[in-house]
């Protein structure tokens, strides 16, 4: 079977063909749409054979790896431009192909009657392989060469409705993508200085050795450097591992949306709601996940950068969750929870647990997508709107698509036994009993809590009560739209299945590249996910009630939440008997929505948004204003900064070279 | 009875045919009448095509005549292909720029070529005194070349203050180049090196020294656009030609970083910790400040300008790791940075068809509806300058991002990196604005063939050299 | 005889002359006669070095320099000119069009 290696190498070049053929033959709406996704499937089809290939391999060599040409070699530098196969970047590369595929089909009928739809089916192949680039690259550079190509075609998708001036208030699809851009080139720029210190102390980046063409890999050779120091100017010195890892976390939250770089994702979603699904929920800003995984043996080897990768993690999990609540846009409430499941599975790897991180990332990838994709769906059945104020009721109007979304809300709820369910609580499992650790424990519990919270008020304010806003009836959507949806709804009720507690199955599957212990299940698991689960049923009844029953007749188009201006009739509810009413709204809901209010304002609109993005850009505005009033266009100015110039080098070449 | 020594012919055959068939072109060109004054251009392509591959047989040697002032070594082949590269793409793009403009004159050709002929002394000099020479016939040339739209008062004014700042700091290089020779009592920068080794120099002579070489430096700086002695640049890239203003921000450039980089790593090779702080000191602010003037630009041209202050700052990394890494990495960044742009330059001119300034970052909207090959290469090119991989700009900036590291210059690269990430914001505008937007207000857009192909040509290439640079990194 | 070093203290003086007119002159023909002043201050200090050391390179030198300097203001007169046919004006900080 040996000779059927370069199975692997049609994975990412189906994508790149599928790319150039609708770029330079497809001319109509349907050829595109048919060339990309059948590309996609293609591409899925070569995976699935790649697996085989390689499990009909001895187990020891369960790596396949083919160089296709060194891409740069310069005396001990030397890169090669390779793909590899091993058991991590199968599970991406199906996620990826799989999910991807199923998108594609999706947007055939999403996208029916777009005036550009031919860019955007090219955009979305060039997507699929540039994510393949990455998770099948066989060293840092052409990982981070994946890297930034899923962020040029993240930001060449959010701009496709450029010519809508406003898809949500106050976002412009073009700002919003080069914000998106500029935002993750931050934390790429971190990326790239940890892979030149990883080549300039470890001799190398690629990943594993490659003995044909003599190239080190550098991940064997991190706990060799466990000890070494290096030199941060005025601030002391810090262990080599550490900055690597440090760095490469300024990166992970770039790309995967963490505190504080997390501010481009929202904005994102001005983008088409298959894009939001396929690239800023599934995969592509797992890519930070993939990345502490693939490189796990030196975050291992750094407690202190595990420590900050957790840290940034459950920040993110929390504040993203806390934002969530309070959004009116239905797809900026599932922009929040992805960066709040995306905080969940950073800090699953953080912690050390990989398998568990992995398999929320996979999960999250099945029910992610189908509620966007949902969402998708009911954003067309209403004429484009995307307030959820204007909306409620649907739950008779749309019957298919109302079942499909409450299987992805309880998938992300984390309600048994859908596969949110399983995948969360091993992490939670992990965190309690594993690293020991209950704060994170209960962080994340209570973070999964006021996911079932925003998620039952979600539901609620989309499908119960009655319409608010009254106009044309509500449709289904077509058969390319639907049959995607039922698969992807398939896959978030059984995806717990490829991991069940005992089975294993991905735990295993995954073992020979992260090398983690099997988890040893006790008593006290089954009491903490029940409790958890009782925890999430009762936030998710708890945000449906309110939003379905008690307050729902507040709920008007334009105006605030009603829990939010709940005290003006705090009185009347009293006089009313609403006891428990109100003491929910006195005492849970209202401070905790002022205070979630609170964070998502100063967090969101003012705090590092304003201190990160539109701080750094007043002031580099304000500097960039200096530079351009200096250039005066007097040519006698110009003599004289020359001469300043020249007076200070000749006096330092004189001074220091006496 | 004056002995004349031997001439190695074969170190300056590509010289003689440069100023030879540019002598030659100037007398020709008289017989060619105006409308029929692209022959000229395939002329001088043909003088270039012919130095070029005179300068395949030497390849691999080393030498040196005419007492040991000119010498040739794979550093100055590899320069001198780059000047003959980015020469004659600036031709091509020239056809069909030069009648619009009413500017259709022969001379044009001529003086590129003499402008390459003082390019190749600065990459093959071994003396102070061809250093001079071809750094001066590079300006002078480039003086007229930047006013050759008279009565344009933006060229007029472009060559005007080109001039003045551009003696203004010969002054200086001359000054600089007496007092290291009195010091030293050599011009010739491995003699320099010599005396310099032996550490005999005390005194007043130490002054000398000192002040001769920041003075040297900042000859060749001014012409690198180096901060503060860049100030220059944006107003002459702005109101020169537009191809003018491609072929000297990048073989004017390439030329002047061969000469810093022979005196720097030659002549001051033992005095390094006296320059390398200072330099990299003045890199680092190069970097900011190309960057933030290029930030809140609307006008495409003049952000270019600033856009190549920034990238010479990056450039610069390369002599400052002093190091063979170091010197590959800037000759790679060199070339990709032609390539580079000469095709973004090349789509302003596409757009400048009704012979007027077409550069406003909005008249480039929509441009993908207009002429999908025109954005292609735009947003390749700006992808490129922002150092996206897999184009040629992102393997170069990494390539002098770890020659400085190795070389212990992590502040320096840190700086550069970030400014990097800041620099996307301005190119991806451009990139937003040509995909993202529609057309505002009707802009005509050339579409002629050669132009065509000279564009394509550049953006092949930094596809070609991004995703195969192995090669060629090899081969430099 | 006169040491070396007053002639490049001479040649130094003449040159800082030579930057100030540079730098204080609206004329642009009187910036270029200063630009001579700065250029020809360095040939005094090759020649007195050349004198010193009794090495010819030095007066080699000022010959390319005198060379240069020539060619240098006949592109600037030309282009001086020119402009006071299109501006009527030989002031240089009256072409500042180019700016920002």
């Amino acid at each position: 079977m040996s000779d059927l290696r370069w199975v692997i190498w049609l994975i990412p070049a189906l994508p790149l063909l599928g790319f150039l053929v609708t770029v330079l033959l497809a001319r109509s709406e349907r050829a595109a749409g048919l060339i990309a996704s059948v590309a996609v499937g293609l591409s899925f089809v070569a995976t699935i054979a790649s697996i085989a290939v390689m499990q009909s391999l001895p187990e020891e060599a369960r790596r396949l790896n083919i160089v296709l040409w060194e891409w740069i070699s310069v005396g001990a530098f030397r890169v090669s431009f390779g793909v590899l196969f091993d058991q991590l970047t199968a599970v991406m590369a199906l996620l990826i192909t799989g999910v991807g595929g199923l998108i594609h089909i999706y947007s055939i009928g999403y996208m029916h009657g777009d005036s550009r739809p031919v860019r955007f089916f090219a955009y979305l192949n060039l997507f699929i392989f540039a994510m393949l680039m990455l998770v099948m690259a066989d060293n840092l550079l052409l990982l981070f060469l994946g890297w930034e190509g899923v962020g040029l075609c993240s930001f060449l998708l959010i701009g496709h409705y450029f010519d809508r001036r406003s898809v949500a208030p106050g976002i412009v699809p073009s700002e919003a993508a080069v914000k998106a851009f500029v935002v993750n080139r931050v934390g790429d720029a971190a990326f790239l200085l940890a892979i030149i210190l990883v080549f300039s102390r470890l001799g190398s980046i690629s990943f594993f050795p490659n003995e044909a063409l003599g190239i080190n890999g550098y991940l064997e050779r991190a706990p060799e450097l466990a000890f070494t120091q290096v030199g941060i100017g005025f601030l002391g010195s810090i262990g080599v591992i550490t900055a690597i890892c440090l760095l490469m976390l300024i990166g992970v939250t770039g790309k995967s949306a963490q505190v504080p770089l997390y501010t481009w994702l929202p904005d994102a979603m001005a983008g088409p709601t298959p894009v939001s699904a396929l690239i800023h929920a599934a995969t592509m800003v797992t890519a930070g996940v993939y990345l502490i995984v693939r490189n796990h043996t030196l975050f291992s080897a750094s407690p202190t950068a595990a420590g900050v990768v957790v840290a940034i993690g459950l920040v993110t999990a929390f504040l993203a969750a806390t934002a969530a609540i309070t959004q009116f846009d239905i797809k900026r409430v599932l922009a929040y929870s992805t960066i709040s499941q995306l905080g969940y599975m950073v800090t699953a790897v953080g912690m050390g647990a990989y398998a568990a991180g992995m398999f929320h990332l996979l999960t999250h990838g099945f029910f992610k997508a189908l509620l966007f994709l949902a969402a998708g769906a009911i954003i067309h059945a209403v004429h484009e709107t995307q307030d959820m104020r204007r909306m409620g009721g649907l739950k008779d109007e749309l019957p298919t698509t109302f079942r499909i979304y409450a299987i992805g809300a309880l998938a992300l709820a984390g309600i048994f036994p859908f596969a949110g369910f399983w995948s969360k609580d091993e992490i939670i499992a992990h965190a309690w009993f594993t690293v020991q650790n209950p704060g994170a424990a209960v962080a994340l519990i209570v973070t999964s809590m006021l996911t079932a919270f925003y998620m039952g008020r979600q539901v609620a304010l989309i499908f119960y009560g009655k319409r608010r806003e009254p106009g044309t009836p509500a449709h289904e959507p077509g058969n390319a739209m639907r049959i995607p949806l039922f698969i992807l709804a398939a896959a978030a009720v059984l995806g717990g299945l490829i991991n069940l507690p005992g089975v294993h199955w991905l735990s295993s599957f995954l073992e020979p590249v992260i090398h983690e212990p099997e988890v040893v299940y006790t008593l006290g698991m089954g009491i903490l996910a029940t409790i958890a689960t009782l925890l999430s049923i009762g936030g998710a009844y708890l945000g449906w009630w309110l939003y379905a029953r008690a307050l729902a007749g507040r709920v008007r188009p334009g105006r605030d939440d009603p829990a939010l201006r709940y005290l003006g009739d705090l009185w009347r509810g009293a006089e009313l008997g609403w006891g428990f009413d109100w003491f929910y709204q006195r005492v849970i809901v209202r401070p905790y929505r002022n205070f979630s209010q609170t964070l998502s304002d100063v967090f969101d609109r003012q705090g590092i948004d304003g201190i990160l993005v539109a701080g750094p850009g007043r002031i580099l505005g304000v500097l960039a204003h200096g530079v351009r009033v200096a250039q005066s266009g007097f040519v006698r100015n110009y003599a004289l900064a020359f001469l300043i110039g020249v007076v200070v080098l000749v006096g330092y070449f004189t001074l220091a070279g006496r | 009875m004056i002995e004349i020594p031997p001439i190695d012919w074969s170190v300056v055959l590509q010289l003689c045919i440069i100023f030879g068939g540019a002598t030659a072109l100037l007398m020709a060109d008289l017989f060619i009448p105006e409308v029929r004054r692209r022959v000229t251009g395939y002329l001088a392509l043909a003088v270039l095509a012919a130095a070029a591959i005179a300068g395949v047989a030497p390849w691999g040697c080393r030498g040196h005549t005419f007492s040991g002032t000119i010498q040739i070594d794979s550093f100055s082949l590899v320069l001198n292909w780059i000047f003959m590269l980015g020469a004659a793409i600036t031709i091509v793009l020239s056809f069909d720029y030069l009648p619009r403009h009413g500017i259709n004159r022969g001379e044009y050709y001529v003086m590129i070529l003499f402008a390459v002929g003082g390019m190749m002394l600065l990459a093959q000099g071994a003396d102070l005194v061809v250093l001079f020479l071809g750094l001066e016939l590079l300006s002078i040339t480039l003086y007229a070349l930047a006013g050759f739209a008279y009565p344009r008062t933006t060229s007029e004014e472009a060559a005007m203050k080109y001039l003045l700042i551009g003696a203004f700091a010969t002054g200086f290089l001359v000054f600089g180049i007496a007092l290291v020779y009195g010091a030293t009592g050599a011009t010739n920068l491995a003699q320099i090196g010599a005396v310099l080794a032996e550490g005999r120099i005390d005194g007043e002579n130490r002054i000398y020294l000192m002040a001769g070489a920041a003075m040297t430096v900042i000859g060749l700086g001014y012409k690198i656009s180096l901060v503060p002695f860049h100030m220059w640049t944006p107003d002459v890239y702005e109101g020169s030609p537009t191809p003018i203003t491609a072929f000297m921000s990048v073989a004017g450039k390439a030329a002047a970083f061969a000469g810093m980089t022979r005196f720097l790593l030659t002549a001051l090779e033992t005095q390094r910790e006296i320059w390398v702080p200072i330099l990299a000191a003045l890199a680092a602010i190069t970097i900011v400040v190309g960057n933030l003037g290029a930030l809140t630009q609307q006008n495409v041209k003049r952000m270019l300008a600033y856009s190549s202050i920034g990238q010479a700052g990056y450039i610069l990394l390369g002599p400052l790791a002093a190091s063979e890494r170091g010197t590959e990495a800037m000759l790679y960044y060199l070339l990709a940075y032609t390539l580079t742009n000469l095709a973004a330059f090349g789509v302003l001119i596409a757009l400048e068809a009704r012979g007027e300034a077409a550069w406003n970052l909005s008249d480039l909207g929509g441009l993908w509806q207009r002429s999908p090959g025109l954005a292609i290469a735009m947003a390749i090119a700006m992808l490129s300058l922002a150092g996206v991989p897999p184009t040629a700009g992102f393997v170069a900036k990494f390539a002098v991002f770890t020659a400085a590291w190795q070389a212990g210059q992590a502040v320096l690269v840190f700086i550069g990196v970030i400014v990097s990430a800041i620099a996307a914001f301005y190119y991806l505008r451009v990139v937003a604005q040509i995909f993202m937007s529609e057309p505002t207000r009707e802009v005509e857009i050339s579409s002629d063939r050669v132009l065509a192909f000279g564009i394509g040509l550049s953006v092949i290439a930094i596809v070609l050299i991004g995703v195969l640079p192995a090669r060629l990194l090899n081969l430099i | 005889m006169v040491p070396t070093f007053y002639y490049v203290l001479l040649s130094a003086l003449l040159f800082c002359v030579g930057v100030t007119g540079v730098l204080i002159r609206r004329n642009a023909l009187v910036v270029l006669m200063s630009v001579e002043l700065m250029l020809n201050s360095a040939n005094l200090a090759l020649v007195a070095f050349a004198h010193a050391r009794q090495d010819v390179t030095g007066q080699l030198l000022v010959f390319f320099v005198i060379v240069v300097a020539a060619a240098e203001v006949a592109v600037g007169l030309a282009l001086l000119v020119t402009i006071f046919r299109t501006k009527q004006t030989t002031n240089i900080d009256d072409i500042n069009v180019l700016k920002g």
